[in-house]
Parts: C-alpha cells; sequence; structure tokens
C-alpha cells in the first residue's frame, strides 16, 4: 500500500485562540483566520475573531484591519491600494480566491474563513510565498520584443483592434487568484506555468507589433508549461478583474494546433 | 545588535523604490550598463503608480495641434506659479520621447485608483532623520483632491529617465565607493531595534488613528491660522506619545506590525512638516487655501518653503527662491498672473 507524507507543518491544529466579541455588541460575525508563526515549531492554528460589525467597514480587508490595529497586531497579510488595482490582498475568502479589499464579508454565509491562497509556501499567515509564481511570469518574457526598429519619434501605431486585443489581458494585476485556484498548478506548479503567466503569454502573442511570435509559442509547446491545462475554468471563476485566462490558454493552443497543419 | 546578521552588496548605484521614477531609472542605468540595485518594500506592481489615474500628459501632436510650450503654461499655472519654470520646461519638453519610448517598450496604458496604505512617506521620514528638510510640504494633497494626475505620471517617468542619464554621465561603472565608516550602519539599526522591541502602553494603530485625525480636522483642505495652530499642538503631543509605542510582534519574518510602526514613525514627521508648514506660508496659492489668507501673496509667497523636523518634533524653517527662469530661449519665462480657469 502506497503512504503518503504531509509537508511538514500542512496539518492544521483546532485549538486556536478566540477572541470574544466586546460586550453589549449586536451585529456579530465570526472570522475564522489561518495562523501560522514561522518561528514557532508550531503547526498552523485556526484563530477565531468575533467583530462587532457596527464599527467595522464592509469589505473582508476592513475586517482584517479592524483585528490587526484593535486585538492582535501580530496579525500578517498584504494589503495596499484598497480598491483591487493593485493585487496585494489576494487570500482564500470562504473557499474561494478573490481580492480582501473587494470582497464583501455580507456576501458569506455563516463564519468567514480566511485562509492563505492555497498550493504555496506560507511564510507567515495569510502571507504566501509567491517566489515562484513571479518567476514563471518573468519567463514568458513580458515585454515588447522587436526586431524592426521603431519608427523614428513615433509610436507604434495598432488600429483598433489590435489594441482592444491586448488591452483586457493587460488588466491583469498578477494577484494570483487564478493560478492558486487550479488543480493542475497545485500539482504541477514546478512545470506548469498556470493561467497568470498564460494569460501574460498570450497578451504578447496576440500583440501585432511584438515580432517574436513564433519563439513565444515555441516556448509553450511542452506537456507541462502549457498543456497541464485541462478546461477546469477555475481561473476564470476566480478572476478578481473578470478577465478569461481558460481562453487565452485555448486560443493558444488553438494557434499552435494551426500552426502545426 | 549581534543577533543581526548582514551580508554586504556592492552596486554601481542603489535605486531606492519600485514605483514608475524607480523603475524608469533602473531600466536607464541597467541600459546604461552600470550595476544596479532597485529596493522595495513591496513587489513592483503593488507600487502606488498603478493606481494613478487621468493618463500620462505629453505634447504628442497626433492627436491634433499641440505643443511642448502649452503644455507648459498649463503647468505653470496649474502649479499656481511655485513650480520651477526651467525643470518644467525640461519635463515639458521631453515628455513626447520619455512617452514614446515607453510605448516602445510595450507599456500598456490605463488602470484607475487612489492613496493606498503603503503610502507612508518613508522617503520624506529619511530625508528628515538625516537632516535634510522638506520642500513645500504645506501643499501635500488629502486624496482625492490624490494634483494634476498626467503630469505626475510624467514627472516620474521624465526624471527618472534623466536621474539614470545623470548617472551614466557621472558614475564610472566598477569604480569603488569612498569606504563606509564601520558605524555607517548603527543608527539606521538601533532605530530598528528600539521600534522593534517597543514596549510602551500605546498601540501603532491608535497613535495613527489620533494623527489623521488632527490632520483631517485640523489641515483639511480649508485652513485658517487658528485651525493649524490648535493642530500643531495636538500633533505636538501624537509626536511625543510616539515614544510610548508598543510592538507586540518581535519577529524577524514578514512582521508588518514592526513595519507599520516604521512607516508611523517617518507620517509622523511628516505630519508635523505638512501642519507646521501650512501654518507658516500666509496665503493662499494653489492647494492651499487659507481661509484667513485668502489671496495668492507673490511679494512675500513666491518662494518655497524648507522645512526641518528634528527628532523631538521641532521645526526649523528657510526659503529657496522660485526658478522663474526658463532652462533655454526656446521659450518664454511665464510671468505670474491672477490664477483663473
Amino acid at each position: 500500500m502506497a503512504e503518503f507524507t504531509l509537508p511538514a507543518n500542512s496539518k492544521i491544529r483546532k485549538d486556536g485562540r478566540v477572541c470574544k466579541a466586546p460586550p453589549g455588541a449586536k451585529n456579530v460575525r465570526v472570522f475564522k483566520i489561518y495562523r501560522f508563526d514561522p518561528d514557532s515549531t508550531e503547526n498552523p492554528r485556526i484563530d477565531s475573531y468575533e467583530l462587532d460589525m457596527d464599527s467595522c467597514g464592509p469589505m473582508v480587508l476592513d475586517a482584517l484591519i479592524k483585528i490587526k490595529n484593535e486585538i492582535d497586531s501580530t496579525l500578517s497579510f498584504r494589503r495596499s491600494c484598497r480598491e483591487g488595482i493593485c493585487g496585494s490582498c489576494a487570500m482564500n475568502i470562504d473557499g474561494k480566491n478573490g481580492l480582501a479589499c473587494i470582497s464583501a464579508c455580507a456576501d458569506v454565509k455563516n463564519d468567514i474563513r480566511i485562509y492563505p491562497l492555497p498550493h504555496l509556501p506560507v511564510i507567515k499567515d495569510l502571507v504566501p510565498d509567491l517566489t515562484n509564481f513571479y518567476a514563471q511570469y518573468a519567463s514568458i518574457k513580458p515585454w515588447l520584443q522587436t526586431r524592426t526598429p521603431a519608427p523614428p519619434d513615433a509610436e507604434r501605431l495598432q488600429s483598433r483592434e489590435d489594441q482592444e486585443k491586448v488591452d483586457r489581458p493587460s488588466a491583469c494585476i498578477l494577484c494570483a487568484c487564478c493560478s492558486t485556484s487550479c488543480p493542475s498548478y497545485w500539482w504541477n506548479s514546478d512545470r506548469y506555468l498556470g493561467p497568470a503567466a498564460l494569460l501574460a503569454a498570450y497578451r504578447w502573442i496576440v500583440d501585432s507589433r511584438d515580432d517574436e511570435t513564433g519563439e513565444r509559442l515555441d516556448q509553450l509547446e511542452d506537456p507541462y508549461r502549457l498543456y497541464r491545462c485541462h478546461t477546469i475554468m477555475n481561473c476564470t471563476e476566480a478572476c478578481p478583474k473578470d478577465l478569461n485566462p481558460a481562453k487565452a490558454i485555448a486560443e493558444i493552443k488553438q494557434t499552435l494546433a494551426h500552426r502545426r497543419h | 545588535m549581534s543577533e543581526y546578521k548582514f551580508i554586504d552588496h556592492t552596486y554601481d548605484v542603489v535605486v531606492v523604490g519600485a514605483g514608475g521614477a524607480g523603475l524608469r531609472a533602473t531600466f536607464g542605468l541597467a541600459e546604461a550598463g552600470l550595476s544596479t540595485a532597485c529596493v522595495s518594500k513591496v513587489f513592483p506592481t503593488r507600487s502606488h503608480t498603478v493606481a494613478a489615474q487621468g493618463g500620462i500628459s505629453a505634447a504628442l501632436g497626433d492627436m491634433g495641434d499641440d505643443d511642448w510650450r502649452w503644455h507648459m503654461y498649463d503647468t505653470v499655472k496649474g502649479s499656481d506659479w511655485l513650480g520651477d519654470q526651467d525643470a518644467i520646461e525640461f519635463m515639458c519638453k521631453e515628455a513626447p520621447a520619455a512617452v514614446i519610448e515607453l510605448e516602445n517598450y510595450g507599456l500598456p496604458f490605463s488602470r484607475t485608483g487612489t492613496s493606498a496604505h503603503t503610502c507612508t512617506g518613508d522617503g520624506g521620514g529619511v530625508a528628515l532623520r538625516a537632516g535634510l528638510p522638506l520642500q513645500d510640504v504645506e501643499f501635500v494633497q488629502f486624496h482625492p483632491t490624490g494634483i494634476y494626475g498626467a503630469n505626475s505620471l510624467l514627472d516620474l517617468v521624465v526624471f527618472g529617465r534623466e536621474a539614470a542619464r545623470h548617472c551614466a554621465r557621472v558614475v564610472k561603472s566598477g569604480t569603488p565607493h569612498r569606504a563606509f565608516k564601520s558605524d555607517s550602519a548603527d543608527a539606521a539599526l538601533a532605530r530598528l531595534d528600539k521600534i522593534r522591541h517597543a514596549k510602551g502602553s500605546l498601540r501603532t494603530a491608535d497613535i495613527r488613528l489620533a494623527m489623521q485625525r488632527v490632520m483631517q480636522s485640523d489641515a483639511a483642505v480649508f485652513r485658517t491660522g487658528e485651525t493649524l495652530a490648535d493642530g500643531r499642538r495636538k500633533l505636538a503631543e501624537v509626536f511625543a506619545s510616539f515614544s510610548n509605542v508598543r510592538v507586540t510582534d518581535r519577529s524577524m519574518v514578514w512582521n508588518t506590525d514592526l513595519i507599520e510602526t516604521l512607516e508611523l514613525d517617518n507620517l509622523l514627521g511628516q505630519a508635523v512638516a505638512t501642519m507646521h508648514s501650512a501654518e507658516n506660508r500666509k496665503e493662499s496659492r494653489g492647494a492651499q487655501a487659507r481661509e484667513d489668507f485668502p489671496n495668492r501673496d507673490d511679494q512675500n509667497w513666491l518662494k518655497h518653503t524648507l522645512c526641518w523636523v528634528d527628532a523631538q518634533g521641532a521645526t526649523k524653517f528657510n526659503y529657496r527662491r522660485v526658478h522663474l527662469n526658463t532652462l533655454t530661449d526656446e521659450v518664454e519665462s511665464v510671468a505670474p498672473k491672477a490664477r483663473t480657469y
């Protein structure tokens, strides 16, 4: 019989701290938050915080900030713009990946469970290690590659249609919600690029100004880098910017199929 | 201090910050063959540049007649004549080339947003601790009043690019630095260690909230000498209370309790400089609207404020003349006149 060993520190203890709501609070909600302290030898735990929502902003990020400001300043999470544009506060909320700053507490029924993005090494609490994710983004060479010189003192002009092709995929904020929602990425993130990097690759493949389209496609024609996508579509479901990485990946596959025939 | 382990790195140039200016400078420096480190407290795409609204302005002339001189005129007027015209000329003249260059690199142009939690005036805090003054901070704007946005993006691209060019002219790759004094890191390390182990009775968030309340009520968009003097007194108390701050997280891995407290230290210095500078400037100009001095006073205040803040929160002022002169004779200076739109 095969034996599997879970990675160190992956089992979650159930005996976390419980912080009660202040007396007299009428509109109480419970936040169950994953905590992991890298300095301790202990496994992660779930802490419960009862918040009085009458003195808390509406978003999950508001609740996290309230906890950090008023209850436990050691709680660690990334955040910056608080309006869905910087991509810092991606996390798993109520079982779904999303940005805490634009996820409303009211949209979650029952207790609000908050975990780090799935299947990434956890640095601390809700802060995952994105090193591999960023390296994969860099690997698709996310910049314009040209062989012809630019026209002197002028833009490389595009038709409106050509510009529209890159417009939406350029709006990716690299939050990693899509890639870390993908089961294929969970099992093969060492070799499968994942939807975020592939969406970025697509953005340059369809850019009419780029001269390295063929090389970009060559780089992706690999059983793992591209073809570990099994059209599960979690990526598109997870994207907080309403982008469609699944469709972009399908179009890359289609382009490669046409190229072969 | 022996518990802190150091790894020394050596570069031709170190860029602090990976926003638009820092990245543009870094790119230019690397292109010029200088070994360059860019240090940032957030991953570059999380920097506040991604949230800038209003696009980037440049007189490209591709959407009809345009001329960098008109752009310059708009910018001088927008600054209510406090902008240095030699610098504005440079920015507007360089704008088309700098923006086309970005387009040629494949930069996409669009996204919207506002002031972030990570905008904590760290550069200002570093400058103040180094004994340097902050200039014209009475004009620090509160969201969403957030400046002529299209020029702020241009500002960072043009001057990031120029900083790289300047370094490429004056720095020879591989030239060793003067040796640092052996105690050169002591002050910074002592600050970090002291704050990391701070055992006071006040939470970082409580001091920060007190500071925000003072700034919102007394350094608001419309100000009077009375509110500003009142704000100055209240802010002095908040500033002093920082010596009683408490940090709970003592760890060295992703310690945001420590980082937020270091950031608060930076914010407090900037807040003091802003409040005092606003009280000091007895006129209304641009983003500084004094109800007790409703008019612009070029006679006395056509000058830049320089404000020093010491470790106790005491301020000292001096002034710089505004460069009404242009950089070249390709354009005439825009003489001050009443600003109407």
